[in-house]
C-alpha cells in the first residue's frame, strides 16, 4: 500500500530533476500588495472621504471627537484592584498527568515535583508573569490510577482524594520566583554559573495554606498529615491504601523547605562541562546556606 | 488527479531506471559484506528503510563497495518543492540589503523658501519647490538606503526544506556515498574524468563532516569551479539544488541524518524560534 | 606646560575615551564586574561523587522524546498503536508525541469550528465515506466535508473531535 509520499517521490524519477530554475511557491502562497486601481480599490484606495482618516492623520484609540469618551466616563471601581499582583498558577489536570505517566514521559519511579513536570516540554510556566507554579486540577479524578510521590503547587481537596486513593503521596510546596527562574529552564540555569539559590518562605498570604495539613502543606506537621488522609478518605467514601512497600523509600523522599532540586543543596555550582559539582567551604557561605 | 499525471508520463520516451525507491524486495546478499552495516536510530515506523551504495572515488570506473541503509524521514520525506523555494528565497533575501536610494522633499538640495506668496498672483499655492508635485521634486515613498530584508524562516520550515532536497535528490538518483575523498592524483583531469565517467553531471558537491578535507581532492577541485567541497554543517537547500549530484562521505551520511532525526524528534520544540521573537510569550 | 596639556588629554572627553557621564550596560551579562575576579579568593572544594552527579541529570530536560513503555491498562485512555495497522485499507499516522492528529479549527471569533485529521494514508475516500457514516447520526444537518488526497487530510464542519476519535479508537487505528 502507497502513499502520496511514495506515489510523489517516484514520480520524481520520470520528470526532470529539480534545480533552482524548476521551483516555485504554491499558488496563492504570495499575494502581491499593489495599490489598487480603476473601479475596485481605485478612488479613495480604501481610506474613505476627507476627514482625518483620509489624510492620515488619524485621531488615538478611544478618543470620540470631543465628548467625554467611553473609557473615561466611569470612575474606576475597585472590583479588580490588585489582580494584576496575584499570584497565578496555570492548571495541569489529573487526567493530562496520567497521559504523561502512560506515554512515558514521566518517570513515576522517582518523585515527581515541578522540575519533572517543566522538563516534559508540554507544560510551560512564565515566572515572570506571576506565575508561582502548578496547580492541578479534578478533571480526571475518577481514572487518576498511579502510585506517584508528587509535588505541586495547589491542589484541591478532591485532587488529594484521589492521588491518596491510587496509593500516592502529595505535597503542596511554594517555590519563590527567584527559585522557578532556576527551575524553568535547568539547563540555562546552570551553564549561567551561579550558585543554586536557597528557596525562600512562603509571603504572609500563603504561610497559613503551605502550614495547613489538610492542604498537604510542606511547612506542616507530618503526623497531622497522615491524621488528614483517613479523614479524607472517610469523607470521601475509599479505603486508604497501604503504600507499596516496594516504593515506600521513593514516596517519602521529601526536599528540604530551603531545597529546590532534590539531590542539591543551595550553595552548590554545577559545572556541566567538566561534569563536577564546586560546593562553598566559607563558612560565612555555609551558614547561609545552611549547609 | 494524480493518475492522470502518471498516465501522461508513462507514454513519454524518457529512459527511466527501472529500480524504485522503495527498498528492494529480492533479498540480494551476494554483495561483499566487508562493510559495516549502519543501524538506524529512530527505527522507521510508517515507511520502509532505503537503500543506496556505498563507492568509492579510488578509480575512475564505478566501483560500488556494498550497500546501506538509510533512514525514510531524512532520504524519503514528502518532496516539498514550494518549501524548498522558500528555502532558496530565504538563503537569498535574509542577507540582502538593497543600496536603492531616492531623495524626499527634504532630501533634494533647495525647497526651503515658499517660491511665491500665497495669494494675489493668480498661481497655484505652494510651499516648497522640491514637493512631491513638482518636476525635480522629492519622491514620495520611494526605496531608502540601506533597506535590510532579514527575515527567520521557521525552524521546522528550514528543517523541511533539507529533508525534501535530500529526498529529491535521492529520488532523482543524484546522492552518492562515498566511503572517504582520499584520490589516488592531485590532478583535476581524474575529478573531471570520473564525473564524466560516472554520469554525476557537471556539477557536484562533495561532503565531508570536518572543514579540513583530504589534500588530492582540495588541489584537484581547487580550480574547477562547478565542482565544490564542503563540510556537514554547511549543507544547505540552495546548495543542494544549485549543484546537479551531490556526493556525501559516510562519515558526514552518519552526521546528518543524526542531526536531523534528533531535530525530528526534539522534545521542546518552542525553543528553537525563542531568539528570533520579540515581545512574544 | 606639559602637566596642562596631560591634564586636558586626561579631561578631554573626545580626545580620550573616558566617558565623563555614567555608562548603563542594557543587561547583567554585559556589565563588568565590580571587583577583578583574580583577586577573589574563596575556598571551595570540587566533587566528583557519581550519586550527586545523577541528582543533576534527573533535573536536566530529555532533549529527544522518549518512546512509550508497553503497560497491561492505559487509566487515561491514550492507546499505543499496534504495527498491524499498515495492512489495514487507511490508517492514520501518529504524532511525534504519539497523539492522534485530529485538531479542532475554531476561526471567525468561535462561530467557524472545523474537524481536522491529518497524516491520512490509504484510501481517504473510503474513510471519509466510513467516517461520514458514523457521524452523521450525530447531527441533524448533513455532513459537510473536504477531503484532500494529496495533502492526506480531511476537514470537517462541525466540532466532531471527540466522536472521530472514539471511531478510531474502536477501530484499532
Amino acid at each position: 500500500m502507497s502513499n502520496t509520499t511514495e506515489k510523489a517521490l517516484s514520480l520524481l524519477r520520470y520528470l526532470p530533476r529539480v534545480c533552482l530554475a524548476n521551483i516555485r511557491d504554491n499558488p496563492g502562497a504570495k499575494k502581491k500588495s499593489r495599490r489598487g486601481r480603476a473601479q475596485h480599490g481605485g478612488d479613495y484606495h480604501g481610506a474613505g472621504n476627507k476627514g482625518s482618516n483620509q489624510r492620515q492623520n488619524f485621531m488615538r484609540i478611544g478618543y470620540e471627537t470631543g465628548n467625554n469618551p467611553f473609557y473615561l466616563r466611569f470612575p474606576h471601581e475597585p472590583y479588580y484592584k490588585g489582580h494584576h499582583l496575584k499570584r497565578q498558577y496555570p492548571p495541569l489536570s489529573l487526567l493530562d498527568l496520567q497521559k504523561l505517566i502512560d506515554t512515558n514521559r514521566i518517570d513515576t519511579s522517582r518523585p515527581i515535583d515541578l522540575v519533572t513536570i517543566l522538563n516534559t516540554g508540554l507544560y510551560k510556566l512564565f515566572p515572570d508573569q506571576h506565575h508561582f507554579g502548578v496547580q492541578l486540577t479534578d478533571e480526571g479524578a475518577d481514572i487518576f490510577a498511579a502510585k506517584i510521590n508528587l509535588e505541586v503547587q495547589w491542589a484541591s481537596e478532591q485532587v488529594i482524594a484521589a492521588v491518596e486513593k491510587a496509593g500516592g503521596v502529595i505535597t503542596t510546596a511554594y517555590y519563590d520566583p527567584h527559585s522557578l527562574q532556576a527551575m524553568v529552564n535547568t539547563k540555562s540555569f546552570f551553564e549561567r554559573g551561579i550558585p543554586i539559590p536557597r528557596r525562600m518562605m512562603p509571603p504572609p498570604d500563603a504561610i497559613e495554606y503551605y502550614s495547613n495539613p489538610g492542604n498537604r502543606g510542606y511547612l506542616s506537621d507530618p503526623e497531622k498529615i497522615s491524621e488528614e488522609r483517613l479523614v479524607l478518605a472517610q469523607k470521601y467514601g475509599y479505603t486508604l491504601p497501604k503504600l507499596d512497600s516496594r516504593i515506600l523509600e521513593m514516596l517519602n523522599e521529601t526536599k528540604d523547605p530551603r531545597q529546590i532540586f532534590y539531590g542539591l543543596h543551595p550553595g552548590w555550582v554545577v559545572n556541566l562541562k567538566d561534569k563536577v559539582i564546586l560546593k562553598p567551604l566559607e563558612e560565612e557561605l555555609k551558614e547561609f546556606y545552611a549547609l | 488527479m494524480l493518475a492522470n499525471i502518471t498516465a501522461k508520463l508513462r507514454n513519454c520516451t524518457c529512459t527511466a531506471r527501472k529500480y524504485a525507491t522503495s527498498a528492494l524486495s529480492t533479498t540480494d546478499n551476494s554483495t561483499s559484506t566487508s562493510i559495516e552495516p549502519r543501524t538506524l536510530t529512530f527505527p522507521p515506523k510508517y515507511q520502509e528503510p532505503r537503500q543506496i551504495w556505498l563507492e568509492s572515488l579510488d578509480s575512475i570506473d564505478q566501483s560500488k563497495l556494498g550497500l546501506l541503509e538509510i533512514h525514510p524521514s531524512v532520504f524519503a520525506a514528502r518532496p516539498r518543492i514550494d518549501v524548498i523555494h522558500q528555502n532558496v528565497s530565504w538563503q537569498k533575501m535574509y542577507r540582502y540589503v538593497s543600496y536603492a536610494h531616492t531623495k524626499s522633499r527634504f532630501e533634494v538640495r533647495g525647497g526651503g523658501r515658499k517660491p511665491w506668496p500665497q495669494k494675489g498672483l493668480g498661481r497655484a499655492r505652494h510651499g516648497s519647490i522640491r514637493s512631491p508635485l513638482w518636476r525635480g521634486g522629492g519622491v514620495i515613498h520611494g526605496p531608502k538606503s540601506p533597506t535590510p530584508h532579514f527575515y527567520m524562516l521557521p525552524f521546522y520550515s528550514r528543517l523541511l526544506g533539507l529533508t525534501s532536497a535530500l529526498s529529491v535528490k535521492f529520488a532523482q538518483d543524484d546522492l552518492h556515498i562515498v566511503d572517504s575523498l582520499e584520490l589516488p592524483t592531485e590532478e583535476k583531469s581524474y575529478v573531471e574524468e570520473l564525473v564524466k565517467e560516472r554520469l554525476w553531471g557537471p556539477s557536484v558537491l562533495f561532503v565531508d563532516v570536518n572543514d579540513v578535507f583530504p589534500r588530492s581532492i582540495t588541489i584537484a577541485t581547487d580550480e574547477i569551479k562547478h565542482i565544490n567541497i564542503m563540510p556537514a554543517y554547511g549543507l544547505n537547500v540552495y546548495s543542494m539544488m544549485k549543484h546537479d549530484t551531490l556526493v556525501l562521505t559516510r562519515a558526514a551520511l552518519d552526521h546528518i541524518e543524526s542531526k536531523i532525526l534528533e531535530h525530528l524528534h526534539k522534545n521542546d520544540t518552542r525553543a528553537v524560534m525563542a531568539k528570533f521573537k520579540v515581545d512574544q510569550q | 606646560m606639559a602637566l596642562r596639556h596631560k591634564l586636558f588629554q586626561i579631561l578631554h572627553p573626545i580626545l580620550t575615551n573616558r566617558c565623563t557621564y555614567s555608562i548603563r550596560h542594557f543587561c547583567y551579562k554585559a556589565s563588568p564586574f565590580v571587583e577583578d575576579l583574580d583577586k577573589l579568593n574563596t575556598k571551595y572544594e570540587v566533587s566528583k561523587d557519581p550519586e550527586e552527579w545523577k541528582y543533576v541529570e534527573r533535573a536536566l530536560p530529555l532533549t529527544i522524546i522518549p518512546e512509550p513503555v508497553a503497560k497491561e491498562t492505559y487509566p487515561s485512555g491514550w492507546k499505543p498503536q499496534t504495527n498491524e495497522v499498515k495492512n489495514r485499507p487507511y490508517f492514520i499516522e501518529r504524532t511525534k508525541n504519539h497523539m492522534i492528529p485530529v485538531y479542532l479549527d475554531i476561526s471567525q471569533r468561535g462561530v467557524r469550528r472545523h474537524t481536522l485529521i491529518k497524516r491520512i494514508q490509504g484510501d481517504i475516500n473510503l474513510f471519509e465515506k466510513e467516517l461520514v457514516k458514523f457521524l452523521q447520526k450525530e447531527s441533524f444537518q448533513p455532513i459537510r466535508s473536504q477531503v484532500n488526497e494529496f495533502a492526506g487530510y480531511i476537514r470537517i464542519n462541525g466540532d466532531f473531535v471527540n466522536a472521530t476519535k472514539y471511531f478510531l479508537e474502536k477501530k484499532n487505528l
